[in-house]
């Protein structure tokens, strides 16, 4: 029933495009404000007003929502949140904290996942497991659409952490996956990589650079590049577009000191903590390997506002995580080490810090960079 | 003295409408298109704006003023743009945006246009084509079409269930 559904969609799709063809005559009515002020305008709604309101429009508006520069800019407009599924609400809620006006916004996502994940996000694009299938797919939840991943099948793996990114020089998205084949007592670390719509089975990538470490790291996806930390010493990062794995040595003198790493979504970002309250930056460009200082972040002027939350809730010492960047870089988001479900949100131009709070439950998420899009796989 | 040092200068810009505006050049050559008369030494008399109404103009003129009185910082200027939009409504928005579009002022664009988006959020269908004076040209079937694609679509492999 499904596969009958899902092919009665595709030949609506088709219609559709002949009308569009069909409908292309000039049109008498005076609009009111020329198109390209419209479609400035219409890219920075929201995706969700733009599937369901904008588009019954007219068609016009039709046409201009389904053009792919249409698309493409109204991704470059939109600003990613923070996607956190909550397991503990019973209702199985997801929030999305995005930054509105220069303020935290703490929504409810409208998407309800089923299964697993939300295990990796790229241009609006999510990857979840589907139970019933036993399965990954990729879902567009502003655009209602699903697309099943073909079953990853290999004997005795242990697979984790998918991820998706997109090659731009190709233009298509690909899942990535690491898995270990069990071999005694440990794991052979293998890679696997499937081009969405294009490729019917995963294929595996061969390449010594792997290492066992991989299969229980959640890799950082930065724009093209899928990166794995690894022994405090190194990091591996997948050129997408060519599928080439590379080893590229942390900065010199970074080799003590504790790290955190986050993808700032352009690039990859290393800390290395200073004292507790400071932290030294780094930034990877990931076609080059090339590591590049960043400009020192410093809470300790800031420490009064920590101490303040952290003291209602616990009597201990406590150790700052850096958990995500907001806002390209702007905003970065930090978790006590210990889970008080409090997050500081701190502008590194401002300086300015706020705050939220979320159930306990979601201090252990991954904390996955969503946009809302109307970006599609085909 | 004052002149040594450069007295500002002023412009005189006028309306669609008839109404003249005065206002210093160093605010009007926020509009490149304004600018460009300046540098071209077209500015020497009244400025005629043809596509900009008085009522309209008034109003980027303060906004001009405002935004050319905050020295170099995007923080303060942001602020200015989001508190002088604040209370404009739909039809003023729509045209402001015309006017800067026609004034070539690529940040009171941006701004309107983003604020004119805010306005439209979670606003009917019926709204925005009354806002936007677009009659609905599709015929029921069609509307129906689009509306099917509105449900959840499943696509990618076609697994077997009874695998």
């Amino acid at each position: 029933m499904a596969n009958k559904e899902g092919k009665s969609e595709i030949v609506v799709g088709k219609c559709n495009s002949e009308r569009v063809r069909m409908k292309y005559r000039s049109s008498t009515k005076i609009e009111f404000l020329p198109d390209e002020l419209v479609f400035n305008i219409l890219v920075r709604l929201p995706a969700e007003d733009i599937y369901n309101d904008a588009m019954l429009v007219c068609w016009k508006w039709y046409r201009t929502i389904h053009s792919r520069n249409f698309i493409d800019s109204h991704l470059r407009h939109s600003t990613p949140g923070i996607l956190i599924r909550n397991f503990n609400c019973k209702n199985n809620d997801s929030i999305i904290v995005s930054m509105r006006q220069d303020r935290l916004v703490l929504s409810e996502f409208s998407y309800k996942f089923a299964g697993g994940g939300p295990w990796s996000c790229c241009n609006g694009l999510i990857v979840e497991y589907d139970y019933s299938k036993r399965s990954l797919r990729i879902t567009n939840p502003a655009i209602k659409r699903h697309f099943a991943i073909p079953q990853f099948i290999r004997p005795r793996a242990h697979v984790i952490y998918p991820s998706i990114a997109y090659s731009a020089a190709s233009k298509e998205y690909k899942v990535v996956l690491t898995y270990g084949i069990s071999d005694g007592d440990s794991y052979v670390p293998r890679l696997a990589i499937l081009t969405v719509g294009v490729d019917q089975s995963w294929r595996d990538v061969c390449t010594p650079q792997l290492s066992e470490d991989m299969i229980i790291i959640a890799p950082f996806i930065s724009e093209g590049f899928i990166h794995w930390p690894l022994e405090r010493t190194h990091v591996l990062t997948l050129n997408v577009a060519t599928e080439v794995v590379t080893k590229t040595p942390l900065p010199e003198g970074c080799d003590s000191g504790f790290k955190f790493y986050l993808s700032t979504g352009k690039n990859l970002s290393l800390f290395v903590r200073c004292t507790v309250f400071s932290l030294e930056v780094w930034d990877l460009e990931s076609e080059s390997g090339e590591w590049t200082k960043m400009n020192n972040i410093d809470l300790e002027s800031q420490r009064s506002k920590f101490e303040d939350v952290y003291c209602k809730k616990n009597s201990r010492r406590f150790v700052l995580i850096p958990t995500v960047w907001l806002k390209c870089k702007e905003v970065l988001v930090f978790r006590f080490q210990r889970p008080t479900g409090v997050f500081f949100a701190y502008n590194v131009r401002t300086h300015g810090i706020d705050w939220f709070e979320l159930d306990c439950a979601c201090h252990f998420r991954n904390f996955e960079l969503h946009t809302n899009s109307l970006v599609w796989l085909t | 003295m004052a002149a040594e040092t450069g007295t500002p200068t002023t412009l005189t810009l006028k309306s669609n409408d008839d109404e003249l505006f005065s206002v210093a050049e160093s605010a009007a050559i926020l509009s490149v298109t304004i600018r460009n008369m300046v540098e071209d030494g077209c500015a020497g008399g009244v400025i005629p704006l043809d596509n900009v109404d008085g009522k309209t103009l008034a109003s980027v003129i303060t906004y001009m003023n405002g935004i050319s009185a905050i020295p170099a910082d995007e923080e303060k200027k942001k602020s200015y743009r989001d508190k002088f939009l604040s209370d404009k409504d739909f039809e003023t928005l729509a045209d402001m945006v015309l006017a800067a579009n026609y004034l070539n002022m690529s940040c009171l664009m941006d701004a309107v246009s983003a604020k004119i988006a805010q306005v439209m959020e979670k606003k009917s269908v019926g709204w925005v084509r009354r806002k936007f004076g677009i009659e609905n040209d599709y015929t029921p079937e069609e509307e129906a079409a689009v509306k099917e694609e509105h449900k959840w679509t499943f696509e990618g492999v076609e697994t077997d269930d009874d695998n």
